[in-house]
């Protein structure tokens, strides 16, 4: 199945959709897509965005990859403003005027306790084949504590060509999927104290300021 | 071919995003920043579209995506916890 940025295209099973946020040279090259779940409604999401002629929203903090093969028909095509608005947000929960702007800043931390995912972390995820997957959280810590369900980006060890969408991180030792975010449900991260941590166990900001710039340029935000 | 774009430029400059203010001189160079600029967006994108298609291919990256999209779509994951449908999705206590 192709997709373009902008379009919503049917997941399989059920009255949802993905609106496809990744650029269309992604689109084209990759095997998967990146964008925002699209539901019947979003009384649960704050910053759901309606689409006109459309009885669904568009959950911004709901973002997915999906591999291409499990899209199902073209169902609708987004307006222009109301796709900025859905990169406005996502923007937003990412901390991206904050983290973007000059001197870059980390974005603001909740009051209280850290119980939830952090901004910046790197944390194992789910074990599959004896091994775990490190993800380091990008969206903002109010956003992680509220839902409870942080947008994650894969970094790898695995060295190919640095480059924005997949940029360099730790000192050159590993590098950022920045293309392949996407909300995972906390329980799927090993975050509980006592859970092993990878290391390094954070990003440094420079690093999280390539991060934001790479899925500025996957995403299209 | 030079003289013809330039009297193309010179008619109809707002074909080529310029305005009628100005020099041939200006306009020409404006021309040449154009066309300098367009070819190294497409250049940008070429290395981008390589770049992409090398990590296309890699194993480990195909198998974080799809584990990522179990995540989401498979029953009680993530899509149904946001819509509310299975055990995962009771209300997340207020601290």
């Amino acid at each position: 199945m192709t997709a373009r940025r902008g379009e919503v295209h049917g997941l399989a099973g059920g009255d949802t959709g993905l609106l496809v946020l990744t650029n269309d040279t992604w689109n084209r090259a990759m095997g998967s897509v990146g964008g925002v779940l699209v539901a019947p409604h979003g009384d649960l999401d704050p910053l759901s965005v309606e689409l006109p002629g459309d009885r669904r929203v568009a959950l911004v903090g709901v973002l997915l990859t999906i591999p291409r093969a499990r899209l199902t028909i073209l169902e609708y095509v987004v307006p222009s403003a109301q796709l900025e608005h859905v990169a406005g947000g996502l923007r937003s929960v990412l901390g991206h005027p904050v983290l973007l702007s000059s001197p870059p800043a980390a974005p603001p931390i909740p009051a209280g306790p850290v119980t939830y995912p952090a901004w910046g972390q790197i944390y194992y995820g789910p074990p599959h084949r004896d091994e775990s997957k490190r993800y380091v959280v990008v969206s903002h810590d109010l956003h992680n504590r509220t839902t409870g369900r942080p947008i994650v980006v894969r970094t790898t060890s695995q060295a190919k060509r640095d480059h924005r969408s997949f940029p360099t991180i730790e000192d050159g030792a590993a590098q950022a999927c920045c293309g392949d975010a996407a909300a995972l449900a906390e329980r799927h991260l090993r975050c509980c104290p006592g859970d092993a941590r990878p290391i390094p166990a954070s990003l440094s900001l420079t690093d999280m300021v390539a991060v934001a710039r790479g899925m500025a340029e996957t995403h299209g935000l | 071919m030079r003289a013809l774009l330039l009297e193309d430029v010179s008619e109809h400059p707002e074909r080529y995003g310029l305005t009628r203010e100005g020099s041939e001189a200006a306009r020409l160079q404006a021309l040449l920043e154009l066309g300098a600029e367009t070819a190294r967006r497409r250049i940008e994108e070429q290395e981008m579209e390589a770049v992409y298609r090398e990590w296309a291919t890699d194993s480990e990256r195909s198998e974080a995506v799809e584990e990522l999209a179990s995540l989401a779509l498979g029953t009680g994951g993530l899509i149904d916890e946001v819509l509310g449908r299975g055990p995962e999705a009771a209300p997340r206590p207020t601290e």
